[in-house]
């Protein structure tokens, strides 16, 4: 794809991503989001964004890898363990990128 | 525009409320910007994208699929799945903006970042309530803009010199790991992210990055499954 096709393609996105967020909001009414639809929308975030990390801790090469020498992977578990513990995205961001640097460094001893 | 006193102290508010947030905010843009770079994006590009989409998560994943070769029906679904979230945000925050003219509105969903509505929804909720809920949560949303923006254009001068193996990379998904804790709030919530990424996995060899989206409404299957399942049992 050209870079011109592409910032045609962003400006869609944008233009969806606007819509989402005004759906309720851009005019002023008193509807309400069906309960059916409403309870699934509560559960999109914990929906999608498994499927943005999963990929990149369990397959980092395109293919499943579940070896220790996989730095990803232990690096990601170290991250988890941070992130359940503080909640802050900033030591989760610390804490994985320490991990994995540090694991590179060991690895590369060994 | 002419605000009164009190609602400009509200919106100050907003901005204090905001800042602690920023430490989430600043490593998110300062990739964004770097993936851009990395993607092979021209300069503007890379500065003129998080100013339409603003929106991390989904501004990621669509240059993603753009490096991958993906067709632009794919981009823009994903772009469209990964941003439903704000469809609930828009929903559950609308109540309270009953009073807000038109002509606010626009800015007002175009801020409706992440940080912007966890803050805003949380301070609406407490008992003594708010009474000047436009200008707090533009007090909110306003900072975490200007903040995206520098620090994206940071990213984006720093993109090339940043040599590989430091794997600045993997904080692209630690930063979603980091969202999805507070998203994970009960049985349901557990459910969909489990099946998600299992399935995002398994799912890796479609075409195009499809396995994000299939994940995605997989999940949200599974957790609605598991609800109505809940729901018969007798508690």
């Amino acid at each position: 794809m050209s870079h011109g096709l592409f910032f045609f393609v962003v400006l869609l996105c944008g233009a969806v991503t606007f819509s989402e967020r005004g759906a309720f909001l851009l005019f002023p009414s008193d509807k309400e989001p069906h309960p059916r639809l409403a309870k699934g929308l509560r559960l999109v975030p914990a929906a999608v964004l498994p499927a943005l990390v999963t990929p990149a801790l369990f397959m980092p090469d395109g293919a499943l890898d579940l070896s220790p020498s996989n730095l990803r992977l232990l690096a990601g578990v170290v991250a988890l363990a941070i992130a359940l513990w503080k909640r802050s995205v900033f030591l989760t961001l610390v804490s994985g990128l320490t991990a994995l640097w540090f694991f590179q460094w060991v690895s590369g001893w060994l | 525009m002419r605000w009164c006193d009190e609602e400009r102290d509200t919106f100050l508010e907003g901005v204090r409320a905001s800042l602690p947030l920023m430490l989430g905010v600043i490593p998110f843009a300062l990739i964004c910007g770097i993936a851009s770079m990395d993607a092979g994006l021209p300069v503007w590009q890379a500065l003129v994208i998080p100013l339409v989409i603003f929106a991390g998560a989904a501004q990621l994943a669509v240059t993603h699929l753009f490096v991958i070769g993906a067709p632009a029906m794919v981009m823009v679904v994903t772009a469209l799945v990964i941003n439903l979230r704000f469809v609930m945000y828009s929903a559950s925050i609308a109540p309270h903006f009953r009073q807000v003219p038109g002509r606010w509105r626009p800015l007002l969903s175009y801020l409706l970042s992440d940080q912007a509505f966890a803050l805003s929804l949380t301070k609406f909720n407490q008992r003594e309530g708010c009474r000047y809920p436009l200008a707090y949560t533009l007090g909110t949303g306003v900072p975490v803009f200007f903040v995206w923006h520098l620090f994206n254009g940071l990213g984006v001068l720093l993109g090339a010199g940043v040599p590989e193996s430091w794997g600045l990379d993997f904080g692209v998904p630690l930063t979603f790991m980091a969202l999805l804790v507070p998203a994970v709030q009960d049985r349901p919530t557990l459910v969909a992210a489990l099946v998600s990424g299992i399935t995002a996995v398994g799912a890796s060899g479609l075409p195009y990055g499809l396995n994000i989206i299939f994940a995605a409404l997989l999940g949200v299957g599974g957790g609605l499954l598991f609800d109505a399942k809940a729901e018969r049992r007798p508690a």
